[in-house]
């Protein structure tokens, strides 16, 4: 709960929540209802908020052409069975379907990431055991 | 009144989950109760009266289309329905950064003409013209606040702002309105 407010606070607390103080955040209202009671500028302040907010209020509804509903209902397009099924298999199993088929796809990429090296490795055993096995052709020298 | 209102939003509850059931009576009904707050809105953040229109009904129609995304309970059906008029709004206004000049006779005259003294009607003038001048966001901020009624954070949920970033363009829009709108009353006077 805030203890003190001065009176740059407090308008900028009108500025940011409004002329009625009950909208205010709690931690502030008390604070800001002490400054109210001692100070005749957070008063001022606070008139002049009001002014403007009960202005705001006070604006006119600007009623939309009374056409316009019935264009929009014209507008409408009868949704058909397949369409509402699709409505809702995209929005009610997308996340399961994604669930199963994460695992899956996270299985298909190390599964062959993992073929790969073992191919790989089987290869190189394979090199290295033809080059143990083959005759050291330079130290004879009788190949040329 | 809490309790009539409560009721009211359940009941747009009700509308909205039988709209997702394709319901057209529901969605006539919907519409009636919301076209018009939309189309305030919508009128004073687009500055046209055309414009307006056509972002209002966009909106409806994707009401209907988008009927099934709604989650009951998680925003109120007129936030949501403010928070797709203001996208469109917002897409339209990347889509043509130059815009036209506004002029208080794109908001009809009778909405103007109910006032009864020149002074009030002068000041409400003022007022008009100082809000088409603030900044988009600014606009959309104090429109939705001070005029559409709607508590800062459902503001902020419409806006898809987090609450301290909303109140901060509340902020500049109410000093900016109060500067224009009030310090000229006082001048008049």
């Amino acid at each position: 709960m805030r203890e003190d407010m001065n009176e740059a606070a407090f308008t900028d607390g009108l500025d940011r929540w409004g002329s009625d103080l009950t909208s205010w955040p709690t931690q502030e209202l008390g604070a800001a209802r002490t400054l109210r009671e001692v100070s005749a500028d957070a008063r001022r302040q606070l008139a002049a908020a009001q002014r403007l907010d009960s202005l705001l209020s006070s604006l006119p509804e600007v009623p939309a052409n009374p056409a316009l509903p019935q264009q929009a209902l014209s507008l409408l397009g009868e949704r058909n069975l397949l369409d509402r099924f699709f409505e809702w298999f995209f929005v009610a199993l997308w996340r399961p379907v994604l669930a199963a088929v994460l695992p899956l796809l996270i299985g298909f990429v190390v599964g062959t990431s993992t073929a790969l090296e073992d191919d790989l490795f089987t290869e190189e055993l394979s090199l290295l055991a033809i080059a143990l096995e083959a005759p050291n052709v330079e130290e004879d020298g009788d190949e040329f | 009144m809490r309790s009539e209102l409560a009721d009211l939003e359940r009941s747009d509850e009700q509308l909205m989950t039988r709209v997702r059931g394709g319901d057209q009576t529901a969605f006539a009904e919907l519409m009636r109760r919301h076209v018009n707050s939309v189309h305030t809105y919508l009128v004073r953040l687009t500055r046209s009266s055309s414009d307006a229109e056509d972002l209002t009904q966009e909106t409806f129609l994707r009401v209907w289309r988008k009927a099934h995304t709604y989650r009951p309970g998680r925003v109120k059906v007129s936030t949501w329905l403010h928070r797709i008029g203001h996208n469109l709004c917002v897409d339209q206004f990347r889509k043509h950064r130059e815009l036209t000049n506004f002029t208080l006779t794109d908001i009809p005259s009778d909405a103007v003409d109910q006032l009864d003294q020149q002074a009030a009607r002068e000041t409400r003038k003022r007022l008009e013209t100082a809000i088409s001048t603030l900044p988009e966001n600014q606009r959309a901020a104090i429109l939705l606040c001070q005029v559409q009624g709607f508590a800062n954070a459902q503001a902020a949920e419409i806006m898809g702002l987090n609450v301290r970033a909303l109140e901060s363009l509340l902020a500049r829009a109410r000093r900016t309105l109060r500067a224009q709108v009030l310090l000229d009353e006082d001048d008049a006077r």
